[in-house]
């Protein structure tokens, strides 16, 4: 073991709050209490050391010159939205409408487009899909789809009979079916990565 | 043309080329064509030269040296008829000079039967004084015979008043040179040696003592002399002994016909000449009819066989003979008698020890010591016997076929060198005769070891196949071919580019969308509401006034098109209930859309922040950070957005949202608007349950997306349900407001939103369908091509 004692306090922490939901003793409690609120702080601080990251890496591809002349354009202006987001909403608050102009004409728009040309890419992708693969399944996958489409609004102002039933049940039963199967596994997989960390097997914090 | 190869590069090069056209290298070497009469006396120590000169004078004998001869012919008398001149001009050039000795023997034998001095001779007249004979031929030669020294100077001087300077140097140097390998030649080892005591007082010192000049007329008085006569005859004696007896007899025969065919080309009575004239002079004669023999012969020195054993016969022939005529001159007798003396003790071995032959002075041993006949190539031994033999026709027409192509003239020497190497490093006075260092002693020779040197033999790399293997070869490399080649993959039709294709899609998409909104059209139904609509709505409705809710802002600002809509009815609803509102966020952007979502929908409401809803902003730490702010909401997050104390503290009081709540269970709803399955599974996991305690339970409502909905979903039908009310989608939404009558955002974008999926599923279908078909009638040709192929 290369890190016993940062292996040892990711061990007992994790006993420890563990233990506070099997055994909620008082102690216990305002003990697992402290090390969450640590964690959070520390979860924080990470934030911080993240676009401090961010930032060295940009300032380091501006200044070796490794990169295209392009890209080191969107290294600057990266930086500078950094900047100028920054001290806007650092000197007069997230919440400004300066900084709220920022967010409501920059960022929002540019994400809403990205979402919007998803659509279009499913679109295609659909008619693509049957073009490819043409087989069993991806008719089930293109059949599914349309009829959760058309089910979902009614076409044109009119309820198709048995249509919204068809969709209800699709949502609930086979749907349903495969996410509860996607949240099991899920919890399992969370599950053995957490006795995985309490026993020393994987560290991800290092060692 | 013939080639001549360079002995530098060994590239071949024309022959009318002086020097080499790839190194420049001199392809004929500056050599000096020996007379007749010298080329007779050959010196041992010349053997690589002397064979230069040889294959140089029978190859291309030089225009003037030609001249040069024909005049000495001329000058001594001899009138040269038309026929004969055109005899010369027929024969081949080594058979002409063969040829011109035996003319010039002929004169020689006529000069000497006159009477010495000739009539017309006066001593004034004489080219050479009496003090320039040496004292040892002087002494010699008899008082009475002083006529014949006189006639032979006389030749001389005029020959050298004819022949530049340098030439008649050359001509005594070789003419001494070849004297020395004649002798060498005539005698066995043991006799050679024999004779060293004999040579020591007289020649060899001389030879040996580097001066060309002195050892040249040395030599050649030594031809003229009896004490020449003497070595030749004991040698002579000592080859006959020797079994050849079959070479002598051809030799003999051989000896006598060139005399005879002379004799039928000048008219010239040989009998008569050869009884008149002394011994000395024919045996001088018989040595020049047959210019090249010596040649061979000195390449060969202690082989009995060929030319040696040849000039041999000759000597045994005639010197009995010349003993038995009694016409010497008594001077002559008397030198003969005393050899005769001397001949047992030089011809016996046992009288020879190893202090007489240190006693040498020169490093004459080295140059007499034998070849083995093994050592010798076949061509030398046999070839020359044979060529010996056809020299027998040499003055006929058809001996034109000797003549060998210049490049086995080139080749020969290179062979013919390579057992001589041994000898050289035994001859310290090595004469160069050739080149530019001529008339230089103990200079390397290199142009033989050079001349070994050739190009490698070039061997063909074409391959000769017959039209069957190449027919074998060809369906081989066919089916090679074929077992390594990729099969074609038909490529599918494309129905039009992509990028048209998606442009189009957006197009259309765009436009039905757009339509409704910008028309204004609100036709379309809304939904009914679903039973986890309703339970949302009966929770709101429950809430009592100025009750305090907590709302999640948990999803991304792209998002907010659809999430606005769908929250908008729930949060209308929310407010018009009076309700105080607490904002959170586990996202960093979820504060901004918070307050985006609220100056955008509930502008009507005129809600104020810090007043009716603050925004407490975003807590970190994930999972972690949810459950820290379920346990203690007012450490995790203190402080408002902008920076302002939320909660109620000692010094200062809670802000309207917050009055009276410590701890999540003081919220009298908890309402968490996110796009991300993970996210609610994270307020349902860390929030949900500190939001039932054993006194009350604050209900958990969760407004998702579409695509989160499905995932969420089984939170709320479990039991017991772990979130007490659900709206996801655009279509809960519209149903909620269909329920309330409250939003603006579902029934605005309704139709439009109905049209759009109208429109996508109509799209999917068609295109479905037409890729589908193509596919299959693609699927359909590629089948009847592979049948086809």
């Amino acid at each position: 073991m290369k890190a016993p004692i940062s292996t040892s306090i990711a061990i007992v922490i994790g006993l420890i709050v563990l233990l506070g939901y099997f055994i909620p003793v008082d102690g216990l409690l305002r003990l697992r209490e402290v090390l969450v609120g640590w964690g959070v702080i520390l979860a924080a601080v990470a934030l911080l050391v993240g676009v401090a990251n961010l930032v060295y890496n940009h300032l380091r591809k501006i200044g070796s010159g490794r990169i295209s002349q392009v890209n080191q354009v969107y290294s600057i202006v990266l930086l500078v939205s950094l900047a100028l987001t920054l001290a806007i909403a650092g000197w007069y608050g997230p919440t400004h409408s300066y900084s709220m102009w920022i967010f409501n004409n920059i960022q929002l728009p540019i994400e809403a487009s990205l979402m919007a040309i998803l659509a279009v890419i499913l679109v295609y992708a659909g008619i693509r899909l049957l073009q490819r693969k043409l087989n069993v399944r991806s008719v089930v996958f293109v059949v599914s789809a349309l009829v959760v489409l058309v089910s979902t609004a009614p076409i044109f102002g009119l309820e198709v009979p048995g249509l919204t039933d068809f969709r209800i049940w699709v949502t609930q039963v086979p749907a349903a079916a495969g996410a509860r199967g996607i949240l099991l596994g899920v919890g399992l997989g969370i599950t053995a990565t957490a006795l995985r960390i309490l026993i020393g097997a994987d560290r991800p914090f290092g060692g | 043309m013939g080639e001549i190869r360079c002995p530098m590069c060994g590239k071949p090069n024309p022959d009318d080329l002086e020097v080499c056209q790839f190194c420049e290298a001199r392809l004929k070497p500056l050599i000096i064509q020996p007379t007749p009469d010298e080329s007779n006396q050959i010196h041992p120590e010349q053997n690589n030269s002397f064979q230069e000169i040889k294959s140089e004078s029978d190859s291309e004998p030089s225009d003037w040296l030609s001249g040069l001869r024909d005049a000495e012919v001329t000058q001594e008398g001899e009138p040269q008829g038309d026929s004969q001149s055109q005899f010369d001009s027929d024969v081949p050039e080594w058979l002409s000079r063969i040829q011109s000795d035996v003319e010039s023997d002929q004169e020689m034998e006529e000069e000497a039967r006159e009477p010495f001095p000739p009539a017309d001779w006066s001593p004034q007249e004489g080219l050479i004084e009496q003090g320039e004979i040496p004292d040892w031929l002087t002494d010699l030669r008899p008082e009475g015979e002083q006529p014949v020294e006189s006639w032979e100077q006389e030749e001389s001087g005029q020959q050298d008043s004819q022949i530049p300077e340098w030439l008649q140097r050359l001509r005594k140097r070789e003419m001494e040179d070849a004297g020395q390998e004649l002798d060498n030649q005539l005698l066995p080892e043991e006799d050679s040696e024999s004779i060293t005591p004999f040579s020591d007082e007289q020649a060899l010192p001389q030879v040996s003592s580097g001066d060309p000049k002195i050892a040249g007329s040395q030599i050649e008085k030594e031809t003229t002399s009896e004490e020449s006569m003497e070595v030749e005859v004991d040698g002579s004696q000592h080859l006959i002994e020797e079994p050849e007896g079959t070479i002598q007899e051809v030799t003999g025969e051989r000896e006598s016909q060139p005399v005879d065919q002379g004799e039928s080309e000048t008219g010239w009575d040989d009998s008569k000449g050869r009884e008149d004239i002394p011994e000395w002079l024919k045996e001088l004669g018989a040595v020049e009819e047959e210019p090249l023999q010596p040649d061979e012969s000195i390449s060969t020195p202690d082989t009995p066989s060929g030319k040696v054993g040849n000039v041999f016969e000759e000597e045994q022939e005639q010197a009995p003979s010349f003993l038995e005529e009694g016409d010497l001159p008594d001077w002559l007798k008397e030198t003969v008698a005393k050899e005769e003396d001397l001949l047992p003790e030089l011809s016996s071995e046992d009288e020879f020890t190893g202090e007489e032959i240190k006693e040498a002075p020169t490093g004459e041993e080295g140059e007499i010591e034998p070849i083995a006949d093994s050592d010798l190539p076949d061509w030398l031994g046999k070839e020359y016997s044979e060529e010996d033999r056809q020299v027998e026709p040499l003055q006929e027409p058809e001996l034109s076929p000797v003549e060998l192509p210049s490049w086995l003239e080139a080749m020969r020497p290179v062979e013919d060198a390579a057992p001589k190497p041994p000898t050289e490093p035994d001859i310290p006075d090595n004469l160069e005769t050739a080149g530019p260092l001529a008339g230089l002693r103990g200079v390397l020779s290199a142009s033989e070891e050079v001349g070994r040197v050739q190009s490698p033999p070039a061997y063909s790399g074409i391959i000769y196949v017959t039209d069957s293997q190449r027919l074998h070869a060809e369906l081989l490399k066919n089916m090679v071919a074929n077992e390594g080649k990729v099969q074609p993959i038909t490529r599918p039709v494309v129905i039009a580019p992509q990028l048209v294709l998606r442009w189009i899609i957006a197009l259309v998409l765009v436009l039905t969308v757009l339509w409704p909104i910008v028309m204004g059209s609100n036709e379309g139904m809304l939904p009914n509401p679903t039973s986890e609509i309703l339970a949302a709505n009966q929770i709101i409705n429950d809430l009592p006034s100025n009750s305090r809710v907590l709302l999640a802002f948990d999803y991304q600002p792209g998002l907010s098109g659809e999430m606005d809509s769908v929250a908008s009815g729930i949060i209308d609803h929310l407010m018009s209930r009076g309700t105080y509102l607490t904002l959170v966020s586990t996202s960093t952007s979820g504060p901004m859309v918070g307050e985006h979502f609220l100056q955008k929908t509930q502008s009507t409401h005129e809600y104020t922040n810090g007043i009716q809803y603050i925004n407490l902003g975003y807590i970190p730490g994930g999972s972690s950070g949810l459950l820290s702010f379920a346990e203690n909401p007012g450490n995790t997050l203190p402080y408002t957005i902008d920076s302002q104390s939320a909660w109620e503290s000692a010094g200062s009081q809670a802000l309207p949202p917050l009055q009276g709540i410590n701890g999540i269970l003081d919220f009298s709803m908890v309402m968490v608007m996110t796009d991300n399955p993970d996210t609610a599974r994270a307020w349902i996991e860390q929030v949900g349950p500190h939001l039932i305690s054993d006194a009350k339970s604050i209900p958990l409502i969760m407004v998702a997306s579409a695509q989160a909905k499905p995932l969420i979903q089984p939170y709320y039908e479990s039991d017991p349900r772990q979130i007490q009310g659900l709206i996801g989608g655009m279509q809960d939404g519209a149903a909620y407001t269909q329920l309330t009558g409250m939003g603006v955002l579902p029934g605005k974008y309704w139709d439009a939103f109905s049209y759009g999926l109208i429109v996508a599923a109509l799209i999917l279908i068609a295109g479905g369908i037409f890729t589908t078909v193509v596919t299959t009638l693609q699927g359909d040709r590629r089948v009847e091509g592979q049948e086809k192929v």
